[in-house]
């Protein structure tokens, strides 16, 4: 991984590239009590209809859990039919339509997030949830908003001159485990 | 032109599994409208040389974002306490506190983002296994889990009836 330093402040931060995902929908679950395993419940029931996850991430509320997570708009009714047979609709909620706006490298520092983060919310706008993987730092955001989100982020990364498209031009499913 | 390639596998292969031990982990709350606010001091963070392991944000209830942030220490504790003491100095900014010392344990494999089934495999089996889950993230082709001290090495031989795990190191081992 690139180890090296970012800049100060004001100076673009070059960066290897940026790419949208799909549409998606954003499901935040929170956890009712330390006792509750209705988040494995659901994560196995999605599992069972082949729903993949793009995006997850978790995080401790005081004692208990809160997850998000992301699928593709065209698995959202089967979500949405696996939370309707659930006793705690009122635990979850749902934000549509979402995209992901994933950053590369971020270096591990948080000066090119914090930047990302910045620029968005000073331009009004929302970002719904985030998480970095091994390089990359993903960003949900409003669907229709990440043409927009690439503009305002211009002024603060520098993209390789002969970038590829920000829309993949290919998906990978999985059909069979 | 749609390419079909079939492959399959009795047992989710991944490239590789470590942990890290002797971690801090940061969780702010504040207010949603507080977003580019909290995006400088981030920011700032990264001027004073201070390295993450993973970042995460997810929305609370109430218009209330929740940000946990995991670092190596790295003798900059002071200086990150520092600015988040500034960050929320002001009323309204929000509230932070500090976990520590914390593990990690990371895995990456092929396209994890693709492959449904995935968080199940690596997010289930902590609480089964009566490991408390601090944190945790699955983006691109990573898996991040964050645990209270001495637990990196129980999660990793609980998931070994998971994943296929070539590498099994002892807890306390730093492979990060």
């Amino acid at each position: 991984m690139d180890e090296h330093p970012l800049p100060p402040d004001d100076t673009r931060i070059d960066i290897g590239g940026i790419k949208f995902s799909p549409e998606l929908v954003q499901y935040t679950c929170r956890q009712a009590s330390a006792a509750d395993r209705s988040l494995a419940e659901l994560l196995r029931q999605l599992a069972e209809r082949r729903i993949n996850l793009s995006f997850f991430c978790s995080g401790r509320d005081g004692e208990l859990s809160r997850s998000t997570f992301c699928v593709a708009a065209v698995d959202a009714a089967a979500v949405d039919r696996i939370l309707a047979g659930q006793s705690w609709p009122e635990r979850v909620e749902r934000i549509a339509p979402v995209g992901t706006l994933t950053v590369f490298p971020h270096r591990r520092s948080p000066t090119l997030l914090g930047r990302v983060v910045a620029a968005l919310a000073e331009a009004g706008i929302t970002i719904h949830s985030l998480c970095t993987s091994i390089s990359a730092l993903s960003v949900n955001i409003d669907f229709p908003q990440l043409d927009e989100a690439v503009a305002i982020l211009e002024g603060v990364v520098d993209l390789p001159e002969h970038h590829s498209p920000f829309r993949p031009d290919f998906s990978i499913t999985q059909i069979k485990r | 032109m749609e390419t079909i390639a079939v492959y399959w596998e009795p047992q989710i292969r991944i490239y590789g599994v470590s942990t890290v031990t002797g971690l801090s982990l940061y969780t702010v709350v504040f207010p949603a409208e507080r977003m580019a606010h909290w995006g400088t001091v981030i920011a700032s963070l990264g001027q004073a040389g201070v390295t993450f392991q993973l970042v995460n944000l997810q929305p609370l209830a109430a218009g209330e974002m929740q940000l946990s942030l995991l670092f190596t220490p790295d003798g900059r504790e002071r200086e990150i306490r520092r600015q988040f003491e500034a960050g929320t100095a002001e009323s309204g900014h929000g509230t932070w506190r500090q976990t520590s010392p914390v593990e990690l344990v990371y895995l990456h494999g092929p396209h994890f983002q693709d492959r449904y089934g995935i968080a199940e495999a690596a997010i289930a089996p902590v609480p089964a296994a009566s490991i408390p889950l601090l944190a945790s993230g699955c983006s691109g082709t990573s898996i991040h889990l964050v645990v209270p001290e001495h637990c990196a090495g129980k999660v990793v031989d609980c998931l070994g009836g998971t994943f296929v795990i070539e590498k099994r190191p002892a807890a306390g081992q730093n492979d990060g």
